[in-house]
């Protein structure tokens, strides 16, 4: 038999990075090329490259994962967004916090086209607030299709605990419009935390055409280089979901980045439990992987000024990277923490530019060898180099203290393209650059696993049972979206009680993961 | 008079976490809610105690219930119109002046909300000075003010009104009526005139949570350390800083109970948690305990957490502020000292050690 492979792809703003492992996870080969605006022309590009590169049969490999900062972009630039009309299912009738309100201008009037607010919703025991109307329902329906909305939110009070009441509304909507009306429904896309899950939803809603354009647009690139496996997209988590959920739910797939790059350094460097320094061109993050996933942040996602309520990594940033401008005050060198980013090779002093920057120190210091570049240009004496390079190491200790918190035997994994600015020797302890460093993000798209989440307020009266319930159910949502059963596993489990509410109410939050069948 | 604009509410939402001492609810919605009724409805009128006369009515409000509750069923935003109405209506007293119960975390914003949309001022002033959970912890018990009648009023609408024979009785009743209203109501009780008012609240804590926030959010813009600006800025002590580790806690009796341990190197500061922090540890060594307020601040940000948010990993400074007066009295300390929560040790005042290392 033939042997099997998987390819992981990072589209970023800047660079399109993919690499090829073999069923042993094992990087295989690895490229990297300039995102274009039709991203799959990028895409297209760095799988050919692979094919070429390894010279295997495009029908060996068996499944593409994809991390993409597409829908970001979409948002940010309001490129093709359908207008929305925006269904509220909450009784009380919330008059003091808008739909949208806190949204940047430009961005909420290209997407609300509409709101309207119906009866009904659930209190927090799972009794109804108030009952649905019908009637109502379709009066609401009617008006926001005289607005001339293209695609429809439907978000109702503790939606999370049942779904049934937006299942209902989006019954009729379908009734009214037809089969094919784009529809979200908030349960599906976020858990607990109206607003953060309205705003979700919304932008999932918006997200559907272009989301739409761009999947299929992969799926033609691998259609036209003879591949003919499934494409998976990570999402917000680092798990995977099909293509199709991902075209239904884009904005699951919005912030994958550095859960992907965090998992894939962990692994290159052959741990499952290690600190991830990640040092790119302008900043570096560090995040904690346990047991194979980073640590969860206590903040809210953001994106685009949009508050949503996704599970995003803890990070810890400084302004430090490759292309970091140095500057001197008397004696003493400053780094950042401006930095020249993309133009590194042409306003860094060593590509023939005019700033000192993080990377010619390096090239002056004998770490790296660049070809092209002309470190006789940077006039430094090795004891402010050495003085520079002990500034980058205090800076990244003191990140590294901070996240590992008690875990002080863990190791630390450098991946990033600054991470090739590093001396030997660099830390004491144990740590690693391990190979493909360059392409971590592309590297933990590959290892990608599916999950499942559940993410809803239950009492704990029966808690055993009850919490074996939850587990069923997010097996249950793994399996339906393709994992291997026999290896699921539970990765996250929170519970959140609420205070002041009878019978041991508390939020809970379950996640499985498995491999992909 | 002075006025509480749009600028004000980043300051008021810090401060007041700063105040809640983890408890309150976390103030991100009704922060957004009191912008919006700024918006449409212009400035809030804030007076102090000294502008006050002696008929004034004055209304304490706050929302009871589980502050994530309102995460999700959020406010309908008449429950404090209603609750105004009935007073008017149904006891035949007008409010001429609104002040939160509590100055701590989503409840310092509770009066805003009616404020903003009646034109009522708001006294510069509450109960507590800080938040605590029970509604008998309150200044106006010390000075034997009558706690009811009290109103309460639930987002569709439903509404009660208590006479209780006394203000523990008042508790226990509204704690039954706030379930009924699933998990989460808006309360007026300790309505008090103008005449009363002295010795009978914690004055000038609206502007001291202002202030506190002012702190942190400046620092912020001059891109200096937001903890040392606060700690320049008030009567706060540094107790202990450190990662955040062993978080265990449970429900009991509808309270969130909880251990939690803050690691620096080798030492390990340990505190607990009712809803609010309430006492910290180093060993056997108490470092510091209620009702001097415990903060625990996001060490980058400053950004205050409540016990609700509490994660692993997270960088954490904890800070104490001395109680109100009121709370350090024999009096005070039977209603809110360490034993009323359980725990078996005598208040030390966190004013006195640091009182002591200046001399």
């Amino acid at each position: 038999m033939k042997k099997s492979y998987i390819v992981g792809v990072d589209i970023g703003g800047t660079n399109t990075d993919a690499v090829l492992v073999d069923d042993q996870k094992k990087v295989l080969c690895a490229t990297k090329t300039t995102t274009t605006n039709d991203i799959s022309i990028g895409f297209a590009a760095v799988l050919k490259n692979l094919i070429e590169q390894s010279a295997i049969q495009p029908d060996q490999i068996h499944n593409v994962f994809i991390g993409t900062t597409h829908a970001t972009n979409a948002i940010l630039q309001k490129n093709d967004l359908f207008r929305v009309g925006v269904i509220r299912i909450a009784g009380q009738r919330p008059q003091n916090l808008p739909v949208a309100f806190s949204w940047p201008m430009g961005l909420k009037e290209a997407v609300i086209g509409g709101v309207e607010t119906v009866s009904g919703g659930w209190e927090c025991h799972g009794g109804p607030l108030t009952l649905l109307c019908k009637n109502e329902i379709r009066g609401a329906i009617e008006r926001l299709l005289e607005k001339q909305i293209e695609s429809i939110a439907i978000v109702g009070v503790f939606s999370p605990l049942n779904g049934d009441q937006e299942k209902l509304v989006l019954d009729l909507i379908q009734e009214i419009a037809g089969k094919d009306f784009s529809i979200s429904l908030s349960h599906e896309v976020s858990g607990i935390g109206f607003i953060e899950r309205e705003n979700s939803t919304i932008l999932n809603a918006s997200l559907k055409r272009v989301m739409q354009q761009g999947f299929c647009s992969l799926q033609a690139a691998c259609q036209n280089l003879k591949l003919t496996c499934p494409l998976m997209v990570t999402q917000n988590d680092g798990s995977l979901i099909d293509i199709e959920r991902a075209i239904n739910y884009p904005v699951l797939t919005i912030s994958a980045g550095p859960t992907n790059s965090f998992i894939g350094g962990a692994r290159l460097a052959g741990l499952e439990n290690a600190i991830v320094v990640d040092i790119g061109g302008t900043s570096t993050d560090v995040g904690l992987v346990r047991n194979g996933f980073p640590i969860r942040s206590l903040n809210k996602s953001n994106i685009g000024g949009v508050s949503l309520n996704f599970p995003m990594p803890d990070v810890l940033s400084v302004a430090l990277g490759g292309g970091s401008i140095i500057r001197f005050n008397a004696n003493e060198p400053l780094i950042g923490p401006t930095s020249v980013a993309k133009s590194l090779t042409s306003r860094a002093l060593c590509f023939g530019g005019n700033e000192l920057t993080l990377t010619d120190v390096a090239l002056v210091m004998g770490h790296l060898d660049i070809k092209e570049s002309q470190p006789a240009r940077v006039r430094i004496d090795p004891a402010q180099g050495s003085a520079i390079f002990d500034q980058v190491k205090q800076k990244l200790k003191d990140l590294i203290i901070k996240i590992r918190g008690e875990y002080k035997a863990l190791p630390i994994v450098f991946v990033g393209g600054g991470s090739a600015l590093l001396p030997s020797c660099f830390f004491e302890g144990e740590y690693q650059i391990p190979s493909f460093f360059n392409v971590a993000n592309a590297y933990g798209a590959a290892l990608s696993e599916i999950s499942g989440m559940v993410d809803t307020v239950v009492s704990l009266q029966n808690r055993e049972e009850v919490l074996d319930k939850l587990y069923s159910q997010a097996q249950q949502k793994a399996l339906d979206q393709g994992a291997k059963a026999a290896t699921l596993r539970l990765v996250d489990q929170q519970i959140i009680p609420y205070s002041y509410v009878p019978n041991q109410m508390v939020r809970v939050i379950v996640r499985y993961c498995g491999k992909k069948s | 008079m002075k006025q509480l604009t749009i600028d004000d509410l980043e300051n008021l939402s810090l401060g007041s976490a700063i105040l809640g001492s983890g408890g309150g609810g976390d103030p991100a919605y009704a922060l957004l809610m009191v912008k919006y009724l700024i918006e449409k409805y212009g400035p809030i009128k804030i007076i102090t105690v000294d502008e006050l006369k002696a008929e004034d009515l004055i209304v304490p409000l706050s929302i009871m219930g589980a502050p994530l509750i309102n995460m999700e069923r959020l406010l309908s935003g008449n429950e404090l119109d209603i609750l105004l109405q009935i007073i008017e209506e149904k006891l035949l007293v007008k409010p001429t002046v609104l002040m939160a119960a509590e100055m701590g975390g989503a409840n310092a914003f509770t009066p805003l909300l009616a404020a903003a949309k009646s034109g009522l001022p708001i006294l510069d002033a509450d109960m507590i000075g800080r938040a605590f959970p029970e509604l008998q912890m309150s200044s106006c018990y010390l000075k034997n003010l009558k706690s009811t009648p009290a109103v309460m009023v639930d987002c569709l609408g439903n509404n009660v009104i208590i006479e209780a024979t006394s203000a523990d009785t008042l508790e226990k009743i509204a704690r039954s009526v706030t379930v009924a209203m699933g998990s989460s109501c808006a309360v007026g009780f300790y309505l008090m005139r103008g005449s009363e008012i002295p010795g009978a609240v914690v004055t000038g804590t609206l502007s001291q949570a202002m202030k506190l926030g002012k702190s942190i959010t400046t620092a912020r813009e001059e891109g200096i350390d937001p903890i040392q600006a606060l700690i320049s800025a008030s009567d706060a002590t540094i107790i202990g800083k450190g990662t955040l580790i062993d978080i265990d806690q449970t429900v009991q009796d509808g309270f969130l109970q909880g251990t939690a341990t803050i690691l620096n190197e080798e030492e390990k500061i340990k505190f607990f948690y009712q809803n609010e922090y309430l006492l910290a540890k180093n060993g056997s060594k108490i470092l510091a305990s209620t009702p001097d307020i415990l903060v625990l601040l996001e060490e980058n940000s400053g950004t205050p957490l409540t016990s609700e948010t509490l994660r692993y990993g997270l960088q954490v400074n904890l800070l104490a502020l001395p109680a109100p007066r009121i709370w350090q009295t024999k009096e005070g300390l039977e209603l809110v000292g360490p034993r009323v929560f359980g725990y078996n040790i005598d208040y030390q005042p966190i004013s006195s050690n640091r009182s002591q290392e200046v001399l």
